[in-house]
């Protein structure tokens, strides 16, 4: 049964964290859980909140009616009057502040009241404390015992140890993590919510991993960096949101001529232009793929969740790599910046090595090979090596001979049809349950569109796994005489066109949320039942 | 032609216009890559030439070593990352006026307050040629004053900043010389005429004895960027 808590106050009250260590003490007794963060672009004051839905199955998303209000200040009782269901509990940092306390102290006690409403045994409320603070730290235990012990309402619900306790990570961690198995070495980047956090993580990490990660002046500096990076010969990743990623399209076209391999991790928010910088969109999908003067080939996968962001990662470094163009990891902030239980990560890809120096004599950077792939090496070798913006021939060298221009660019489209073959050995979709009409979608609304389901048995789910090379084969054999709708977190429906151009086939309808929310099951269901 | 047979010549046909001095500085920055690699100060294998785009930048195709040709203005950071990621390639930065001062001026701005160990070569004729010459910022008659990149690069923190002339060979030699051996960020500025397009040859002979008899300045000692940024990094 899924059960929803709101910790909600205002920015700098520690929210999330507080959120968070809900959801790990929850996931300690092998509950699943989703956390949403919800604030704005501010750094004092304002309101934010953390919505934590849990149960005992699997949970992708959360809702918006909670069962539990714990609210660190009074505007957030009258934000949230209307989200807690009819018998929902509200508890006050009032009913457990302390004189001489530390304002943190008053969270840990609302974490200690959540806890006992849901018959959280003790023992597991501390236990999740003492790794989160260290086991010498008794003053958050204190605390976490002082609410413990208040007196509270019954819930019904009673929460006990059902299965060994589960991970909880947000969607930048895992593509770091993803980035990080993948080999990359060099992360160049300039800040730009809801893409920071994938950056800020590997800069944390840095030391340890020997990952050279630093900030440039601006996007457009950070992208080319990353690809004189890349041409040294290191894997290398950059990345941005909305208009950062417009700052950078240029080389992102640079990167599919010269060849460069590049990961970029796309984090979509609101827009257009500044947008809301802290909520979330999907309204970059078709920008991302046409991102760059001219054409040229290039990888875009879309995660749908937290370990679809790794493994979309894994393969955005190994593709990029391999077929030496820019791969992209389209994410929004819903999945950025939610946090969520996961299994173990897995990706058969291996990792990428940096590049050798050593070559043959007569080392063409450009050789018109069958695929259209040409090897790489690194520049220090006793060939020289060659990556050109302008058209070029085999050897690097500048060209504008007709027949010269022809033959590039049908062998950098060769790669393209290439990597097709290769990636229709990995799955372009997924399909969810068995109902004959289908919900289509890609990203972030996975988690709504799937917890809604059970509630909809005339449907089943099909999730696109990446945008180019778009899976039109597996998504025209399963959509073809078929009706289908698409699930879309924005207001053009760029997906169901997406699938128009791709497949030849036409959506009914799309349900679309563009009010910078992501869609919750409330959301689904109401539109396709 | 892609062998390295320590030729420095490539077999493309250059297409400057005839008297253009960027023939000069072709000339002269390979008489000084041959000199430093044989002196055993620099690596002709594990250097790098990054060149904008335009005019100046067709030196890509003219000299035989590792190139990048990249994007108008960005010749700085893709140098800069380059030279992050591996500390140990002579990275040397080729563009004209406009694209290192108009369309890429913060990362000359930046670079130098780095202090990134890169060399800048700027190739300053005070027009866009290739685009049939349009002002760039240090053109006294665009609108606005006109830009003393050298006295911004130095304020900005670049420890070695000289601006020479393509009438003076041997200057022009002296100054790559020193920039490419400087541990550091180098500009080295290069004024020189477009016969095309401005041709104001008299100011610019007026201008060279000026900077010969100005004497060279001596490069200063601070940290490197890409130094900086790698320590504490256990390589794995």
């Amino acid at each position: 049964m899924r059960k929803t808590v709101i910790f909600a106050g205002e920015a700098g009250q520690g929210i999330d964290r507080t959120a968070v260590i809900f959801g790990k003490i929850i996931a300690s007794l092998g509950y699943s859980c989703f956390i949403y963060r919800d604030y704005s672009s501010l750094i004092r004051g304002g309101h934010n909140f953390s919505a934590v839905t849990f149960s005992d199955e699997a949970v992708r998303s959360h809702d918006e009616k909670a069962d539990v209000l714990a609210a660190l200040d009074a505007k957030a009782v009258t934000y949230h009057k209307n989200s807690l269901h009819k018998n929902g509990a509200v508890f006050l940092a009032d009913d457990v502040k302390r004189e001489g306390k530390s304002k943190y102290d008053t969270n840990n006690a609302l974490l200690g009241i959540a806890a006992k409403y849901f018959s959280v045994p003790r023992a597991a409320g501390i236990s999740a404390l003492k790794r989160e603070f260290g086991a010498n730290s008794p003053s958050p235990i204190e605390a976490f015992g002082f609410g413990y012990s208040k007196d509270v309402p019954k819930s019904g619900f009673k929460a006990r140890k059902i299965g060994p306790k589960k991970e909880i990570s947000d969607g930048n961690k895992m593509v770091s993590e993803g980035a990080l198995h993948s080999g990359v070495k060099a992360v160049f980047y300039y800040p730009m919510t809801p893409a920071t956090g994938v950056f800020t993580k590997l800069e944390e990490t840095k030391n340890a991993t020997g990952v050279l990660v630093e900030q440039m002046e601006d996007e457009i500096a950070a992208a080319n960096a990353t690809l004189g990076a890349s041409y040294a010969g290191i894997p290398a990743m950059t990345g941005s949101s909305g208009g950062g990623l417009a700052l950078m399209s240029e080389a992102v076209s640079f990167a599919g001529m010269a060849e460069l391999p590049v990961v970029f991790y796309a984090a979509q928010r609101m827009g257009p232009s500044t947008g809301v910088p802290t909520y979330t969109a999907q309204g970059d999908l078709k920008f991302v793929l046409n991102m760059g003067p001219g054409e040229f080939p290039r990888a875009a996968f879309i995660p749908g969740d937290i370990e679809d962001a790794y493994r979309a990662a894994r393969e955005a470094f190994y593709f990029a790599a391999k077929y030496r163009m820019p791969a992209f990891i389209i994410s929004d902030k819903h999945i950025a910046e939610s946090y969520s239980t996961h299994g173990t990560l897995k990706s058969l890809l291996p990792k990428v090595k940096p590049l050798t120096k050593k070559a043959k004599e007569n080392y063409k950077s450009y050789a018109d090979t069958k695929n259209g792939v040409s090897p790489a090496i690194a520049p220090g070798g006793d060939q020289v090596f060659r990556a050109s913006s302008y058209e070029h021939d085999e050897y690097g060298h500048t060209t504008e001979d007709p027949t010269e221009i022809k033959k590039m660019n049908d062998k950098r489209l060769r790669k393209a049809e290439a990597l097709e073959r290769e990636l229709a050995k990995f799955p372009g979709i997924s399909v969810y349950g068995k109902g004959k009409k289908i919900i289509v979608f890609a990203g972030s609304p996975k988690g709504a569109v799937l917890d809604s389901l059970h509630s909809l048995k005339a449907y089943k789910a099909v999730q696109i796994n990446r945008l180019y090379p778009f899976p039109k084969k597996e998504l025209t054999n399963i959509l073809k005489g078929v009706p289908f709708y698409t699930a879309e977190n924005n207001s053009t429906a760029q997906l169901a066109s997406l699938i128009k151009e791709g497949c030849g086939l036409t959506a009914k309808k799309s349900c679309l949320r563009y009010d910078g929310r992501p869609f919750v099951p409330a959301d689904i269901i109401k539109f396709f039942k | 032609m892609s062998k390295k047979p320590k030729s420095l010549d490539t077999k493309e046909k250059n297409t400057w216009c005839p008297g253009c001095l960027n023939f000069t500085t072709l000339a002269a920055l390979k008489k000084v890559l041959r000199k430093l690699d044989e002196e055993k100060k620099i690596n002709l294998d594990s250097t790098v030439l990054v060149t904008d785009i335009g005019c100046g930048a067709k030196i890509y195709d003219y000299i035989n070593v590792n190139a990048v040709y990249s994007l108008h203005g960005r010749v700085l950071p893709v140098a800069s990352g380059m030279k992050a990621a591996n500390p140990e390639l002579t990275v040397i930065g080729f563009g004209g006026d406009g694209g290192t001062y108009n369309e890429g001026m913060n990362h000359l701005i930046h670079s130098s307050r780095r202090n990134v160990g890169i060399t800048m070569i700027v190739g300053n004729n005070r027009v866009f040629a290739l685009t049939k010459g349009q002002p760039t910022a240090t053109n006294a008659d665009s609108a606005g004053e006109s830009i003393d990149a050298i006295k911004l690069a130095k304020e900005a923190g670049a420890t070695f900043a000289a601006r020479t002339s393509a009438l003076d060979m041997e200057g022009l030699s002296g100054a790559l010389e020193t920039a490419i051996t400087h541990k550091g960020f180098s500009l080295v500025e290069i004024i020189q005429p477009c016969l095309i397009f401005k041709n104001d040859i008299q100011a610019i002979k007026e201008e060279t004895e000026k900077i010969r008899s100005a004497g060279t300045m001596k490069p200063a000692i601070k940290p490197v960027w890409e130094e900086k940024i790698r320590a504490g990094l256990q390589p794995k």
